[in-house]
């Protein structure tokens, strides 16, 4: 088998652009479902039973539910609903709010792995919950955090191929049309995915490098720091 | 008349209708020195963690210099405990040593130090800096302050965690075992720092397993069983003439076993 340069020529270009999407709309997804992620998880911590209950109870049903069924409710049946949604933003929402469900269990596992000694010593001192949570809680759950929200965020890269179905010109997609034009379904799968093993390694490098700096602190050989404050 | 640095009436805790403290009233003077001791389970940890509302007590009330601590009067005459934010203004003026010593990880020796002052207190930087620097060379650790916990030995930490406790100059510090989840080794260098605490009238209440320390260092020895005070005497007294038989056994008990004398009691005449 002989490699045709002008498969390449043609499918290279049509699968950067379905690539920059995927990178564009995961990068979105990932924001928001942090974000949301983040208050879901406060929530997990809440006072009020009825609010836990809540926070609970969505998770559970993100939980249960394939992302690639969400993708279609909210395509297909949010409208009917009165809700019309071009599909990037159909899909978006669908697996936003899927990795929302994630997210806070990660954020919530990391901070309940903290002792409860650090807060009780903040709580001694008369620290206020704005400052424990920012000054003792966040930076100890981050570390811990980190590799996990990573994973989430390889494992959502992955997810974004499922908006092919509702027609998003995104990576697998693209990729789609393109092995339609030119009937060169090995070469150009191949190539797509090449680019989501690319993305993947990438995220896991970045994770593995941000993972040593916020836990440089945890190595009782690691040198003292001169003269150096926050 | 003096008003008592700490004072509680009638304390009680129960954890799932466990009752833990059975009705404690103990007073420290200002200046003064009072070691609890007793058995395991008896009660001791949860007292002081009642004193600044840690775990909140079941009834009974704390004073801090004559001011009701984690509760306020309404204007109709009923007791309610306080808003948090004023609660965590009045924890700021009592001091608190953990057993497990509970610096926080991710701040050096004298970021720890430093914290209560600069965020508590809102106080300057330099402030802070200034402050916690002269704590920790009180404590021995002026070369050490740019160490993370993690570099520090357990009896440094401990250090470092007084320092940080100092720190806010507490009207009182409660020292909750201080030294039990220390190597024996490095019992002596965290006990030398309270010594010289209460050689310069920090009002002190500490729950020890060091007979030796309480005797050579506190005015009272309490003695907590099952959730009351047995015996509350001059150190001397309470061991050279208990007055009752449950601090007799217990004596008998420290003593025969040697649990935790990391220094030899000192004559008696």
């Amino acid at each position: 088998m002989s490699i045709d340069l002008s498969l390449f020529a043609y499918a290279i270009p049509v699968l950067a652009a379905g690539a920059l999407f995927t990178l564009q709309i995961g990068l979105a997804i990932s924001a928001v479902a942090l974000v949301l992620g983040a208050m879901l998880s406060l929530a997990l911590a809440a006072k009020s039973r009825f609010i836990t209950g809540l926070a609970h109870g969505y998770i559970v049903t993100m939980r249960g539910i394939p992302p690639l069924v969400l993708i279609l409710i909210s395509f297909y049946v949010l409208p009917a609903m009165g809700l019309l949604l071009d599909p990037p933003m159909a899909g978006a929402t669908a697996l936003s709010l899927y990795f929302t469900a994630y997210v806070a269990i990660a954020i919530r596992g990391a901070v309940a792995s903290i002792h409860e000694g650090q807060t009780e010593a903040a709580l001694s001192l008369g620290m206020l919950p704005r400052d424990r949570l920012t000054r003792i809680l966040v930076p100890q759950a981050w570390p811990i955090v980190l590799p996990a929200l990573c994973g989430l965020m390889i494992g959502l890269f992955k997810e974004t191929a499922l908006l092919s179905v509702i027609s998003v010109p995104e990576l697998t997609f693209m990729t789609k049309q393109a092995v339609a034009r030119t009937y060169a379904p090995f070469e150009i799968y191949f190539l797509a995915a090449l680019i989501y093993w690319g993305w993947s390694a990438s995220l896991d490098a970045l994770a593995r490098r941000l993972e040593r700096h916020a836990t440089r602190y945890r190595r009782p050989g690691a040198k003292p720091q001169q003269g150096t404050l926050p | 008349m003096i008003v008592p640095a700490l004072r509680t009436e009638a304390l009680k805790k129960a954890f799932h209708g466990t009752e833990v403290l059975r009705g404690i009233d103990l007073s420290v003077m200002p200046g003064e020195v009072a070691c609890i001791v007793g058995p395991s389970g008896s009660g001791k940890s949860t007292f002081l963690r009642c004193l600044n509302w840690l775990s909140p007590a079941t009834s009974g009330h704390v004073y801090l210099n004559g001011e009701l601590i984690g509760e306020h009067e309404t204007a109709g005459g009923d007791v309610v405990p306080l808003p948090h934010k004023m609660l965590q203004e009045q924890r700021q003026r009592i001091g608190m040593v953990f057993q497990s010593f509970n610096l926080w990880p991710h701040r050096t020796a004298l970021e720890n130090v430093m914290e209560g002052p600069l965020i508590v207190q809102k106080r300057t930087k330099a402030e802070a800096r200034e402050t916690a620097e002269s704590l920790l060379a009180r404590v021995g650790l002026a070369e050490r302050r740019n160490y993370h916990p993690a570099q520090l030995s357990g009896g440094q930490q401990q250090r470092v965690a007084i320092a940080r406790a100092l720190a806010m100059k507490p009207e009182v510090i409660l020292f909750d075992e201080p030294t039990s989840a220390l190597d024996p080794e490095l019992v002596g260098e965290v006990l030398n720092v309270m010594k010289e605490l209460a050689a310069s009238d920090t009002t002190m209440l500490v729950v020890t397993h060091e007979i030796g320390f309480a005797v050579e260092v506190a005015d009272r020895l309490v003695l907590m069983d099952h959730g009351v005070i047995v015996e509350d005497a001059p150190p001397r007294q309470f061991v050279a003439n208990p007055r009752e038989e449950r601090s007799r056994q217990f004596l008998r008990q420290v003593l025969s076993r040697g649990l935790s004398l990391s220094q030899p009691l000192p004559a008696f005449e």
